[in-house]
């Protein structure tokens, strides 16, 4: 299986002088098209460090990263915005939906940033997502009229918009309950594999951790273990 | 074996408890040496239990079912003790040396441990069954009371690896190499090289690499 994501030798120490603080030590990792993983760890160990670095967010002190074969560190502000909006989706503990917009209207976000008016398949495949999520009967409700959980498929429907090879996602699960966490498990794995979108998740939650294809587990800046299913 | 299979397999899917464990027990009375016992182990109930089947029209009752089969299962272990003691006995090959055998924390499937268990005691260790999910502290601190020579671990959802490794780190500041660790179990089926990266010292997969280790330390005594 082909590489979509290669990170090779990264360092990041945040400060200079004698206030610096290393994080991530000689990180090396390949992850596999199509695969569906979990980054966990202690906190502090600097997982969302390492998944900021992936999802070009921040940048390694030296080392390189490679998406799709695209070396991404040393790309400019404006190239790294337009990839992460075409090759990236990213979902976090908190939703950050916009209050004054429906479920519908959220979703279409991403695609907004970056076309003036939404085209009939956008519209399309905003529909389909929403299915695939099961928010039909709330699609018109404006975000605070949802629960936690419709909420947070609300942000996997947006994160899907643009169709991204790639799902970064920090603790997606960690504001839910137990039966909410299993469904929103059930979406991601479902997303998987009808699109073959990978995905890298964060999280401290064991029962999403362990249904993962592969496990890397970073304990002070370095990968401790890296275990598959 | 493939016969006795069969019919085991045909009481278990049954849920037949009081047939499935009167048959394997007729087996275990016709058993004169450690790998009559192995056998049994190993190509019928591990066996049935790897190759449980849930057909379509049992599919919101699959856990259900392969629970009560497990069930099934652990009462004839529970029953089988007598007959390990027997056969260890008759074959006075006892070595001295105490083995524990254990679940790291988190792991709850622990029939595969009571398995090895029962096959440390047949190659002449005194094997002490400790159980599923036990906290790397209990491992520490049971090396206060009690001399240990092998940890066994035993794994079976790769996600314990994780946790093994920490047990295995504790037991290695405590105990530095004075214990031997030794690890088995499915995790370990896509993850060989998980053996070293967890600090393991040995991966045991069958009886015969359990009485080879015997018959190892008891030249080492």
């Amino acid at each position: 299986m082909d590489n979509i994501l290669e990170l090779k030798n990264i360092n990041k120490i945040y400060g200079n002088g004698e206030f610096k603080t290393q994080v991530l030590y000689d990180v090396n990792l390949n992850i596999e098209k199509g695969s569906f993983n979990s980054i966990i760890g202690e906190s502090g160990s600097g997982k969302s460090t390492l998944l900021n670095i992936i999802g070009t967010l921040d940048k390694p002190t030296s080392g390189e990263v490679h998406i799709n074969n695209i070396r991404t560190d040393s790309m400019k502000r404006a190239e790294l915005a337009d990839l992460r909006n075409q090759t990236l989706g990213f979902i976090f503990q908190f939703h950050y939906l916009l209050p004054e917009f429906t479920a519908f209207e959220n979703i279409l976000i991403p695609y907004l940033m970056k076309n003036s008016k939404p085209s009939k398949e956008i519209v399309e495949r905003a529909n389909e997502l929403i299915e695939l999520v099961g928010l039909t009967k709330v699609k018109n409700n404006l975000a605070t009229k949802m629960s936690g959980g419709q909420q947070q498929r609300t942000a996997i429907a947006r994160a899907l918009i643009n169709n991204p090879a790639i799902i970064l996602a920090d603790e997606p699960t960690g504001n839910l309950d137990s039966d909410t966490t299993e469904k929103i498990y059930t979406l991601l794995r479902k997303v998987n594999e009808s699109f073959g979108t990978t995905f890298i998740i964060i999280t401290h939650d064991r029962r999403i951790a362990e249904k993962a294809d592969r496990n890397i587990e970073i304990k002070d800046g370095r990968i401790n273990i890296d275990i598959l299913r | 074996m493939d016969i006795f299979y069969e019919k085991f397999s045909t009481l278990l899917d049954k849920e037949d408890k009081e047939n499935c464990v009167s048959f394997i027990m007729s087996l275990f009375q016709n058993a004169s040496s450690p790998n009559d016992i192995v056998n049994v182990y190993t190509k019928i109930l591990a066996r049935a239990l790897n190759e449980i089947g849930c057909s379509i029209a049992d599919r919101n009752i699959c856990i259900w079912k392969e629970h009560i089969r497990s069930s099934i299962v652990r009462t004839i272990l529970e029953n089988a003790y007598p007959f390990i003691v027997k056969i260890r006995n008759d074959i006075k090959s006892t070595n001295g040396k105490t083995v524990a055998v254990i679940c790291p924390d988190g792991e709850y499937h622990e029939i595969g441990a009571r398995m090895i268990s029962d096959f440390f005691s047949l190659a002449g260790f005194e094997s002490i069954y400790v159980g599923a999910s036990t906290p790397k502290e209990e491992f520490i601190n049971a090396l206060n009371y009690k001399k240990i020579d092998i940890f066994a671990l035993s794994i079976t959802n790769y996600y314990n690896l994780v946790s093994a490794k920490k047990t295995i780190t504790a037991i290695k500041e405590k105990a530095g190499n004075s214990v031997l660790i030794a690890v088995g179990g499915q995790a370990f089926n896509n993850n060989p090289s998980a053996v070293s990266s967890i600090g393991a010292d040995i991966l045991l997969h069958t009886f015969e690499d359990i009485w080879n280790l015997g018959n190892t330390m008891k030249e080492d005594k």
